[in-house]
């Protein structure tokens, strides 16, 4: 493992940078699942990855040109992000139609257009393509100091509003009757959702983005026992995760982003079981 | 000496949806200690009512006014809450607390306190450290009672808090409101179907009939 960071820069970036981007899936996904936004955290990505390769396509430039190019494409990834959700969101509110339908359709469409776009842009090609894949060795030093603001703003925005999150995700009009408007705690969350998925997928990609605001927060959630301990065990997991996924993938040659994934897949495979079998032993006595 | 003065009051206020009355020309006060029972058949509009108390809803018509600074506790429907939350007994009733905790502020010994002495009260101090989830209907029923109390309340409105519930707990949870009104001022108002339940019990009965109100006071 130390070879990773002994003085490579690219590898310490790629660690820390995707470091950076599981911590804070890992954060946001607990309540993506405790709302059941997750279909919503499948579409997002894409309409993000969707947003960068536009940018790449209008620069005629991929993911390692200047850094007003990348500049460009964060932007690209925030207006993709939050317009998605905004027409979600708006969808969602007026209710004419189920919720998963706006997504399922956005999901196709954003899925679409990536592809398009990386098709007909022949210098973004490569990059993107592999952006899609879930390399993660193209993260340059201001990316990493972009995620290190992030993870700490977003850390810090969840500890502030811990309460208000809470009272307006578990029973809106209780925290009505305590003074709480939860629709303004609504915007707040669904911004620090956009703004990790549109910062995340920027850096790794929407795979990793994805695979690491479900899982963790899937096997957190059956383990723990309470709120406090299901963000700790989230950001464990994730952390624990992205780290033996990069080594495995360091030796077995493999892009790092999907073995990650599969190795949260198996964590939480693992947890689901001995949660179950603890509730058996437990029925047994 | 106490307030005697309304804690809530309805002027021929309209309740309803998208600019649609579904209650019509309610006008009713909502005094201090008083157990008080909104009756009427599905659809009729009690839910409406309550909201419109609850101020979830503003008047379409009419006015509503209530005491400045009036303490609401609002107990809901126990199937409304999500299971899936990894949350306590105990963590369920201490939200109530937080009502006057400001967001840079870290909640304390007070908080838990509050949260402490409400599940007692509600004689939920047993299963306080177990999973909201898995509780039985009548403990779920006191630990959103006690959630309500640790807000310390004036005014406690109630959604159905019996529905679902066997005879024998439902008469529990009946006593248990009975005794936190004496033992607290607290007036009490609940939306029920259960009659037989609360006869003898109620100071005022609040019967809603396709969007209009009217009020019955115990002789």
């Amino acid at each position: 493992m130390s070879e990773l960071f002994s003085g490579d820069v690219l590898f310490r970036n790629a660690i820390l940078g995707g470091l950076g981007v599981v911590l804070l899936c890992s954060l946001v996904g607990i309540y993506l699942v405790l709302r059941r936004l997750v279909l919503i955290g499948v579409a997002l990505p894409q309409a993000s990855a969707a947003g960068v390769a536009a940018v790449f396509w209008i620069t005629g430039h991929g993911h390692s040109g200047s850094a007003q190019t990348h500049a460009f494409a964060l932007a690209g990834s925030l207006v993709a992000t939050f317009g998605a959700l905004a027409l979600l969101v708006l969808g969602q509110r007026r209710g004419r139609s189920p919720a998963e339908w706006g997504v399922g359709a956005l999901f196709a469409i954003s899925s679409a257009a990536t592809i398009l776009l990386v098709a007909i842009n022949p210098a973004g090609d490569m990059e993107m393509a592999s952006l899609l894949r879930g390399e993660l060795l193209t993260i340059g030093d201001g990316d990493l100091r972009l995620l290190g603001f992030a993870l700490v703003g977003v850390a810090a925005l969840f500890f502030l509003f811990r309460r208000d999150l809470l009272l307006s995700s578990f029973d809106p009009e209780f925290a009505r009757t305590l003074g709480r408007d939860p629709v303004h705690y609504d915007l707040l969350l669904h911004g620090l959702i956009g703004g990790v998925i549109a910062l995340g997928v920027m850096t790794a990609g929407p795979l990793v983005v994805f695979g690491f605001l479900v899982l963790p927060a899937l096997a957190a959630l059956r383990a723990a026992p309470g709120l406090v301990s299901a963000f700790a065990i989230s950001a464990a997991l994730a952390s624990l995760s992205f780290v033996g996924g990069f080594w495995i993938s360091y030796r077995a040659d493999l892009p790092a982003g999907p073995v990650c994934v599969a190795v949260a897949a198996v964590c939480w495979g693992l947890v689901t079981l001995a949660m179950r079998l603890r509730v058996r032993r437990r029925a047994a006595s | 000496m106490t307030d005697a003065s309304p804690l809530l009051s309805l002027a021929g206020a309209d309740f309803g949806y998208q600019g649609r009355a579904v209650v019509r020309g309610a006008s009713l006060c909502v005094r201090p200690n008083e157990f008080v029972v909104l009756l009427g058949s599905n659809g009729s509009g009690k839910t409406t009512l309550l909201r419109g108390l609850l101020g979830f809803l503003p008047p379409l018509a009419g006015s509503v006014s209530g005491r400045p600074g009036l303490r609401i506790g609002y107990v809901p429907q126990r199937e409304t809450l999500d299971p899936l939350y990894p949350l306590s007994a105990f963590d369920v009733a201490r939200l109530g607390a937080w009502r006057d905790l400001p967001f840079w502020r870290f909640g304390g010994a007070r908080e838990r306190t509050l949260a402490r002495d409400a599940l007692e009260a509600c004689r939920a101090g047993a299963f306080a450290s177990q999973r909201y989830a898995e509780l039985s209907g009548g403990q779920r029923q006191r630990v959103l009672l006690a959630r309500a109390l640790a807000s310390e309340p004036e005014l406690l409105l109630l959604d159905e808090p019996t529905a679902g519930v066997d005879p024998e707990t439902e008469r529990g949870l009946l006593d248990l409101l009975g005794e936190l009104r004496a033992a607290r001022g607290l007036s009490i108002w609940m939306v029920t179907h259960h009659l037989h339940a609360i006869a003898g019990r109620t100071d005022a009965t609040v019967r809603v009939s396709e969007g209009r109100v009217q009020v019955d006071y115990a002789a």
